[in-house]
């Protein structure tokens, strides 16, 4: 079962990994950290990725359209930029989450070797099982369900840090796949992950890739119910079409830990204050607040 | 060899701003050149991100202009409900600046083209750099905008070719462009006896370097209009067979 270990945020408001990238949102003066208790780094790989080629994103006015492709600087990437104090403001101001990927089995065991003597600076790690823009690892990592579970397990082996699986909704049930994380004894999961999409773009270019936006919201808070109800101890990050304070309120009623804010970042990023206000309040108001 | 982003000085913060609008003059029938009450300081070829509120998901990216040297001021081409609400809203607009690296040209004579959904910037080039504005558009524009600013007019895509031809045998020893992808790579391809510097245009989510959505294919690879331009010299772009 999930191990007992707890994490503590100072508000439920997570940035989502992606599209928070690597902190530059630090550098936009008119974001109340005060309301973010965590912020989830783009998600890392042993070695770097230059994503997909372009056009990589569209957005409609219910949803939006992703085909990033992981791109990243890869495990030497994260390192120079621990090193050269490039993560500092983020790291001084905000809790941090890793998030980690990887193309094979192996990939994400040697990343996690790779990171022990850093985790110090790191609230917890997000591993990502269910990017839909990758052709190996991501969400095809999880199409040998045995393989899948010994990789669980062997990392679960290599690190005593808060581990949460960051799961789609297209490997199976979402709360059967969040059964089997909570088997192997890890802390937590994030509900869910973009939702594969094909859009054609005014231009008449074809853009397959990850739906992200609104349209994901209902979608993702019935995910979180369905792990819920199954698992009672489980920490669960709600993770799709939060653009409101509403829905926020929402995913912590239906079993909600904290909520990632993503997409709505592109909106207008004082999104976060707005949440963040009307969120604090609501849960000065609860009796069995916890933040 | 210039950088590849021309860059000279990068802005790490960014602040948002709530502007009002001062005017919404017709550029064409479909374009806009709205200028702003309040203002903010920007260094040329940098851009903005203007929230459109409900109306669409993303902020919606605009290349940095200023009017008579002072007037802040962007173009806005309705392309859908995000530049509409733009366009016609008499709320405040939410404008997040300056981003994107400045534009400092290779020494000498240069000249400044751009399309009518550019044309703020195009002015404030012309006026800071002390060059000639050509507009390019697909079609005529608006008498009155015409009679108010200094600069030279090509309607069509003939009109185009021939002035590329003629900037192309000018004693100009750089072209700025901006305007959309086709147009820019027409002018880089066109011009090959020139250092022609394009402002890309690709779809953006964020504006800061976060997202890695803007992504562009050169010919160093992958590179992002946000972070390493959204100036380029085109020739880091497109390849330009020499004459």
């Amino acid at each position: 079962m999930a191990s007992s270990k707890t994490l503590k945020l100072r508000t439920p408001i997570v940035i989502a990994s992606g599209p928070g990238g690597f902190g530059e949102y630090l550098n936009v003066d008119s974001i109340d950290w005060s309301y973010v208790g965590a912020y989830t780094l783009k998600t890392i790989t042993l070695h770097p990725k230059v994503g997909n080629k372009p056009p990589r994103i569209y957005a409609s006015s219910v949803f939006m359209i992703n085909r990033i492709g992981l791109e990243n600087p890869g495990f030497d990437g994260l390192q120079k930029m621990i090193g050269s104090g490039e993560l500092d403001v983020l790291l001084s101001k905000v809790p941090a989450i890793l998030s980690l990927g990887g193309d094979s089995f192996e990939e994400y065991v040697e990343i996690t070797k790779l990171m022990k003597p850093y985790l110090d600076k790191f609230l917890a790690i997000e591993y990502n099982f269910s990017c839909p823009n990758v052709h190996h690892g991501g969400l095809s990592i999880m199409s040998d369900r045995e393989e899948w579970k010994k990789l669980l397990k062997e990392i679960r082996k290599e690190t005593d840090a808060f581990i949460i699986a960051k799961l789609g909704i297209e490997s199976g049930f979402v709360e059967e796949m969040a059964k089997i994380v909570a088997l192997e004894g890890w802390n937590g999961v994030t509900v869910i992950n973009t939702i594969r999409g094909l859009v054609v773009n005014p231009e008449g270019q074809v853009l397959l890739g990850g739906l992200s936006g609104p349209a994901l919201y209902p979608i993702a808070l019935r995910a979180v119910y369905e792990v819920r109800k199954v698992l009672p101890d489980i920490f669960i990050i709600a993770s799709g079409g939060i653009y409101t304070a509403q829905q926020a309120k929402e995913m912590l009623q239906f079993g909600a830990n904290a909520v990632s804010i993503g997409s709505a970042l592109f909106q207008n990023e004082e999104i976060i204050n707005k949440i963040g206000k009307e969120l604090m309040e609501f849960l000065k108001s609860e009796k069995n607040n916890n933040f | 060899m210039a950088n590849f982003s021309v860059e000279a000085k990068k802005e790490t913060k960014y602040k948002a701003f709530l502007l009002t609008k001062r005017s919404v003059e017709e550029i064409t029938q479909d374009t806009y050149l709205i200028t702003f009450e309040e203002d903010f300081d920007f260094l040329p070829g940098q851009f903005c991100m203007v929230s459109v509120d409900g109306a669409g998901l993303t902020r919606k990216p605009y290349t940095l202009g200023r009017l008579n040297n002072m007037e802040l001021a962007i173009s806005v081409k309705i392309a859908g409900k995000g530049s509409e609400y733009i366009v016609k809203t008499n709320e405040k607009l939410n404008v997040l600046a300056p981003l994107g690296n400045p534009f400092v040209p290779e020494s000498g004579n240069g000249a400044v083209i751009v399309a009518p959904s550019c044309l703020a910037e195009g002015i404030h080039l012309s006026e800071h750099f002390n060059i000639p504005l050509i507009v390019a558009s697909r079609t005529e524009l608006n008498d009155k905008i015409v009679k108010k600013l200094k600069m030279k007019v090509v309607v069509g895509n003939e009109g185009f070719l021939n002035l590329l031809s003629e900037l192309n045998h000018s004693f100009y020893d750089w072209i700025f462009v901006s305007g959309s992808k086709i147009m820019e790579e027409l002018a880089v391809k066109n011009m090959p006896n020139k250092v022609v510097y394009v402002s890309l245009n690709e779809y953006m989510a964020c504006g800061i370097g976060a997202c890695k959505g803007c992504a562009v294919e050169t010919i160093h690879g992958i590179k992002h209009v946000c972070t390493d331009g959204p100036v380029f010299r085109g020739d880091n772009v497109w390849q330009v067979q020499r004459h």
